[in-house]
């Protein structure tokens, strides 16, 4: 990602990243065991409890962990069709606008997850089935919402700083991505995918 | 207690802040705290942190990041390019020709990959300058990808149906056997609308070709092979009674795994740009899911359920009334939201009166489906529309839309059938699963 065009994505991306990775391996380890679970129950008729309870911890850790990735990347969903139409101006107050609440909801979010932890600390609660301790879980799922967190805030500062100071560029790194700019990876993707193709 | 225009104020103040360009996560967010500090109290909203780990600690909803994945693998080992290729072969004699082959490789890319924009981006690359020297009609050509592309969140494995499902604690095997008849019943009706207008007027399509030899078409065949399946697989393991939907996704990914290894398409970097995909994908659904099933707590709390329950019996409307009401309404939402922020962020506010009028929770599921896909085709913010006028990159977008209508005519058309035949979808959930 040398091209990467925003100063604090340039830091925060390859965190982002690296961590994402690791959950992407998480998942395919869960998907072989799942698999592994499912000829055994069909077969041999073992059956092992607690794979939803390991499902579940899967998904909340893939949704924190990537929604740092996802907002690295300035994936998460918006509404840009009245909002291009808007003036200029707007636009870019508008922009910084949106980055300061959702750096604001990650916030929150990261502040009432740590809470979370404490609760099941004060209770010492584990998985009924697993049996491991639930905080083992929760921590993860936290780190994930602490780096989504750190990175919205990053972008709001940042943003806010192009904004006082008159700077360009708040449109470019922090307006909806457009569909251009999402097309252009799912092209770039087949492309990729021709050149193997023909190797 | 609230009060119905309070209620209506919120979902107003939601619909301002998505349009101001607010995350939708947000602007959901936004609204439930405001209502839940303004009604409950703010200590209330503290708890914030435990409903979050609750909405996303969830084992159906795991099946989200696992299907995104098994497309991923799907579409990355190149089995989604082949199967253009031979479906072309196979349904090109058809009056419209290759046109049919963009409906039938969108259908098969779209059920697989489970991507609206990697469909009509690959098909659309693949097909558009196929099509240049063959003398289509433009629009038509374009309309056939767009529309066609929009298949694939009905046609299952669908991740608009999990959610729903998840929202709503509707079988989402129920769902998937509901969506595979009105998915082949809205291919077909999209093959008819390009048949009858290839037959009134011959102009519009391109003049008729030799087909391929037939041992390369058989051969040809073969492509249609694994993912053919991998959906087989995953279909029949929840149906053969012995999977649910995340298992037997998992079992997708790895057969889909195993695929990819086959065909020397296995490495560490397509493992990892598939997992970052995945990841950011499932991200941007469960941050807005996650975010919905605040709101939907926080007004379930409040009461709003029952007041629109109360309300809307009060208004003594029948099932057919309320549907071309919701029909209206998403249709107008559809113009300017986007799809799954649509289906989850009306579903709290919804659900309730379906449940009160006794309208089936899995056949309103395939409905809503049904509008997302138009809300995918609407102008001005039809995504697809975009995407395949992107990928053309010459002319105006306005002949994109002119092409998907007739195809927009047939998905309230499809809407019509299922409501006055609804064992459209009723049928095979009832046969497959008692």
């Amino acid at each position: 990602m040398s091209d990467f065009p925003n100063p604090v994505g340039r830091v925060a991306e390859p965190i982002a990243r690296t961590v994402s990775i690791l959950v992407g391996w998480a998942i395919l380890a869960f998907s072989v065991a799942l698999t592994v679970e499912i000829v055994g129950r069909k077969l041999f008729g073992l059956s092992f409890k607690g794979m939803d309870e390991l499902g579940g911890f899967v998904l909340a850790i893939t949704a924190a962990v990537g929604a740092s990735y996802a907002m690295a990347m300035r994936g998460h969903t918006r509404v840009d069709v009245f909002l291009v139409r808007l003036p200029r101006p707007v636009q870019r107050v508008l922009n910084t606008l949106a980055l300061i609440s959702l750096a604001g909801f990650a916030g929150f979010a990261a502040w009432r997850g740590w809470a979370v932890i404490d609760e099941t600390l004060e209770f010492s609660s584990s998985a009924p089935n697993l049996g491991i301790p639930l905080w083992v879980p929760q921590s993860v799922w936290l780190t994930g919402l602490v780096l989504f967190a750190a990175i919205a805030i990053a972008y709001a500062l940042h943003a806010l700083f192009l904004l006082s100071t008159g700077r360009p560029g708040i449109d470019a790194l922090y307006g909806p991505l457009s569909v251009e700019e999402e097309l252009h990876s799912e092209l770039e993707a087949l492309e990729a995918r021709h050149q193997e193709e023909h190797r | 207690m609230i009060t119905i225009s309070a209620a209506t104020l919120g979902f107003l103040l939601l619909i301002v802040l998505m349009s101001l360009g607010f995350h939708v996560a947000f602007a959901m967010f936004a609204v439930s705290i405001a209502g839940a500090s303004f009604y409950l109290g703010v200590p209330a909203t503290l708890e914030y942190g435990t409903q979050y780990w609750s909405a996303t600690n969830n084992s159906v909803l795991v099946a989200v990041p696992l299907f995104v994945l098994l497309g991923e693998f799907l579409v990355r080992g190149g089995f989604t390019d082949r199967m253009y290729r031979s479906l072309a072969d196979w349904l090109s004699p058809l009056p419209g020709g290759l046109l049919h082959s963009n409906l039938g490789a969108c259908a098969l890319f779209a059920a697989v990959s489970g991507s609206s924009v990697a469909t009509a981006a690959t098909v659309g690359t693949v097909a558009l300058p196929a099509f240049d020297k063959r003398g289509y009609d433009q629009r038509l050509v374009l309309g056939t990808i767009a529309a066609g592309a929009t298949l694939g969140i009905l046609i299952p494995p669908s991740i608009n149906m999990i959610i729903y499902g998840a929202m709503t604690n509707t079988s989402v095997g129920r769902l998937y056997a509901g969506g595979i008849v009105p998915g082949i019943v809205l291919t077909l009706l999209f093959m008819g609308v390009v048949v009858l207008a290839c037959r009134v007027r011959p102009a519009l399509a391109g003049p008729k070709e030799a087909p391929r030899p037939l041992v390369e078409r058989l051969r040809g065949l073969a492509d249609l092979g694994p993912p053919l399946a991998v959906f087989g697989l995953v279909m029949g393991a929840i149906y053969g009674g012995w999977a649910t939907p995340t298992e037997s996704a998992a079992l997708g990914v790895v057969v889909a795994l195993g695929l990819c290894a086959v065909r020397g398409r296995l490495s560490i970097r397509m493992l990892h740009e598939s997992f970052l995909s995945t990841l950011s994908i499932t991200a941007m659904i469960t941050l807005i899911t996650a975010a919905a099933f605040y709101l939907n707590f926080v007004l379930g709390v409040m009461g709003v359920p029952d007041l629109i329950t109360r309300f809307v019996t009060g208004l003594q409307l029948s099932q057919g009334q309320m549907i071309v009401i919701l029909t209206i309404f998403y249709l107008i939402l559809g113009c300017f939201l986007d799809a799954l922020a649509m289906v989850v962020g009306t579903i709290p506010v919804v659900f309730p009166i379906i449940l009160a009028l006794k309208i089936d929770p899995v056949w309103f599921g395939i409905y809503l489906v049904l509008m997302a896909e138009l809300a995918l085709i609407t102008p001005p913010v039809g995504m697809n529309l975009y995407v395949v006028q992107g990928i053309r990159g010459r002319g105006n977008i306005r002949e994109v839309i002119e092409g998907v209508l007739p195809f927009l005519l047939m998905m309230l058309l499809m809407v019509a059938l299922i409501w006055f035949w609804p064992k459209l979808v009723l049928a095979l959930p009832a046969l497959v699963m008692g």
